[in-house]
């Protein structure tokens, strides 16, 4: 059986509607950080505080005007919320 | 003991959330009292979410997760059915939202005190468990002259 090379491939994939790229993509990028972190041996403690410190940083690099990571949580949970309750989120018990 | 909700745990990695400073210092003095920290398992799909969303990047937040859960003092409760049941019935009793209940029977549980900045769901678990914000936890953690971001 011939394996398919990385031309072929995307030759198949292009002839993809655009909506079937995109989840490919999504898969793919989800399996190599599968891959990726299945290769990383459990942290040490301080590895840990380090990596925690490392992520904190790179959070600086994300472009502004955005939400916060606090903003962000809050309007999750709103947002779930809202689908949760629906027509009953601004009434009744719940915003007391 | 201490229970942090998911408000405290992604503020504290978020530089550009005003309350990061004093979630750091909460989080960090903890680590330095060797201080218990019992979370429900469901921080981690919390964390993770917000992290996503917010960086459009799934390895940065999985390695977010494996940095919290490798956190010596941090301790994951599994979401089993005995919570699950358990956080139904503050759920159903305090009109608690279903996630922060999660984190009220976590410290009901082990008798941990609850930190959160959700100002719903302190207000809501007061009367089942301790509640603080970050800056009261710190409060009752550091004397007054080594904690210089509290007000």
């Amino acid at each position: 059986m011939n394996i398919p090379i990385v031309d072929q491939i995307l030759e198949l994939v292009q002839q993809l509607p655009h909506e079937q790229r995109r989840q490919l993509i999504a898969r793919l990028e989800q399996e190599l950080a599968d891959e990726r972190l299945s290769e990383q041996p459990p942290m040490r403690p301080d590895e840990a505080r380090a990596a925690w410190q490392r992520l904190r940083e790179s959070m600086r690099e994300i472009p502004t005007p955005r939400l916060s990571a606090g903003e962000q949580l809050e309007a999750d949970r709103r947002s779930r919320e809202r689908t949760l309750l629906g027509p009953w989120t601004e009434s009744g018990d719940v915003d007391a | 003991m201490w229970t942090l909700d998911a408000s405290v745990y992604v503020r504290a990695a978020d530089p550009n959330d005003p309350d990061q400073a004093i979630c750091q210092e909460l989080i960090d003095a903890l680590d330095d009292q060797a201080a218990p920290i019992i979370v429900p398992r469901l921080l981690l799909a919390e964390l993770a979410g917000v992290l996503r969303r917010l960086t459009r990047d799934p390895i940065r937040a999985r390695l977010a997760v494996d940095a919290l859960r490798s956190l010596p003092q941090v301790q994951l409760v599994p979401l089993d059915d005995a919570l699950i049941d358990a956080a139904t019935e503050l759920a159903a009793d305090y009109a608690l939202r279903g996630a922060d209940a999660t984190y009220v029977a976590v410290a009901r549980r082990y008798n941990c005190t609850l930190v959160s900045l959700d100002r719903e769901q302190r207000e809501r678990a007061t009367s089942i468990v301790a509640t603080r914000t970050p800056a009261e936890a710190l409060a009752e953690l550091l004397p007054p002259q080594a904690h210089p971001s509290r007000c």
